[in-house]
């Protein structure tokens, strides 16, 4: 019976600090300051690989692992030139929330943000990332043609054209 | 289904699983528990399916993307309902375990709300299910926006909601219809279903506290204990 008590106070102590601690939490992220995006210069050409995720997951770090791997491999010679970077962040941390209201980021998804100059050009928003996530090929496929897009200049219109399941569900 | 089976939300289901168990020796409670359960966790995808559907068409006429329309809805429900679920969980398995006494009686009859909880009503496997349904994780999230994509494609605003809430319970309903049919023989044979029933509801709440603290560490303290 003396366990049982202590093992009740424990948790009590335990649950009511988690209580406390959530809203510190809450309270102090409203006012976080916003994190700056990577921005391209003056005169710069610029493609930011995005990778936004939220709570983790067993999925979600494949799409990341499969997200860099295409960056760092498929488009070495663009990241080596300076002209294409891989970015992953938790759109849930309060420093990120303005870029995730930014790209209206709700799920896990990839985006590849295209700098010229200074200004944003365009984006090719790739969300159909945990849909296409049992198929690595077909993961592949899609965000290796996704950013070749942002990369070429192409946009979300040349992204449509091959890729066509971009439209619907993709699957 | 593929939301049901995925790492992510395998510890609510395992808890979902443990409190429909409690009732191991009432076959008509344990069906009855899982089908409020369903219905729960049904009424809160359909309900939110179904004011975002209706948001949207009002403020976008239904063109545009509502994966991006939905995006702060969609972040909300991550943050929030997993940050309560946590210490929700822990709240509910300390009462279960009778770590807390709370002497409130709930309607007619005036007993403990632990006895209530624990030995009662399939009335409670509601508010659990709804509960369950507003902690997304990732995989949850996407297939849940993907089945109101399909509404919209399709014109079917129940529909796919209602498909996706129902199939995220297809685990927790097979496991009670085993609990059901095959306690029965279980307890017959061993005739000891007082004690086998006592045991269920240890481990219910064993389970809960366990899910809650895990749910907690990582949500709250952001230790990433996640599957």
């Amino acid at each position: 019976m003396k366990a049982k008590k202590i093992i009740g106070k424990v948790l009590l102590a335990f649950l009511l600090v988690s209580i406390g601690v959530a809203i510190g939490k809450e309270m102090s992220a409203r006012s976080a300051p916003a994190a700056a995006g990577p921005q391209a210069a003056p005169g710069e050409t610029k493609v930011v690989v995005y990778y936004m995720h939220g709570i983790p997951c067993v999925t979600c770090t494949f799409i990341e692992t499969a997200a860099e791997k295409i960056v760092r491999e498929d488009f070495a010679g663009a990241v080596a030139a300076g002209t294409l970077e891989f970015v992953s962040l938790n759109y849930l941390e309060p420093e990120n929330s303005a870029l995730a209201d930014k790209y209206n980021v709700g799920s896990n998804m990839v985006i590849a943000v295209r700098f010229e100059d200074g200004k944003e050009l365009f984006r090719v928003r790739l969300d159909q990332v945990m849909e296409l996530a049992s198929s690595a090929e077909r993961l592949t496929d899609y965000l290796r043609t996704g950013i070749a897009s942002a990369l070429e200049g192409g946009g979300e219109s040349a992204f449509s054209r091959s890729w066509p399941a971009s439209s619907g569900l993709g699957c | 289904m593929l939301t049901a089976v995925s790492p992510c939300p395998l510890a609510t289901n395992i808890a979902a699983i443990s409190f429909l168990s409690r009732n191991v020796g009432n076959s008509r409670r344990v069906l009855l528990s899982a089908a409020l359960y369903t219905l729960g966790r049904t009424l809160v995808y359909v309900g939110l399916g179904v004011a975002l559907l209706w948001a949207f068409q009002a403020a976008t006429g239904g063109a545009g993307s509502l994966k991006e329309y939905a995006s702060p809805t969609s972040r909300s429900l991550q943050q929030y309902g997993n940050l309560a679920l946590g210490p929700a969980l822990l709240f509910i398995g300390m009462i279960l375990l009778g770590l807390i006494e709370l002497n409130l009686s709930i309607g007619v009859g005036g007993s403990k709300l632990q006895e209530r909880i624990a030995k009662g009503g399939a009335i409670w496997a509601l508010p659990l299910g709804i509960l369950f349904a507003l902690a997304f994780c990732p995989p949850s999230i996407a297939l849940f926006l993907s089945a109101l994509v399909i509404s919209v494609e399709y014109g079917s605003t129940v529909l796919p909601p209602l498909a996706y809430g129902i199939g995220t319970a297809v685990p927790v309903i097979a496991f009670a219809l085993v609990i059901a049919f095959a306690s029965q023989y279980v307890g017959k044979a061993f005739n000891a279903m007082t004690k086998i029933e006592w045991w269920f509801r240890l481990i219910t709440g064993i389970i809960f506290v366990a899910v809650g603290v895990h749910y907690t560490l990582t949500h709250i303290y952001g230790l990433h204990l996640s599957f």
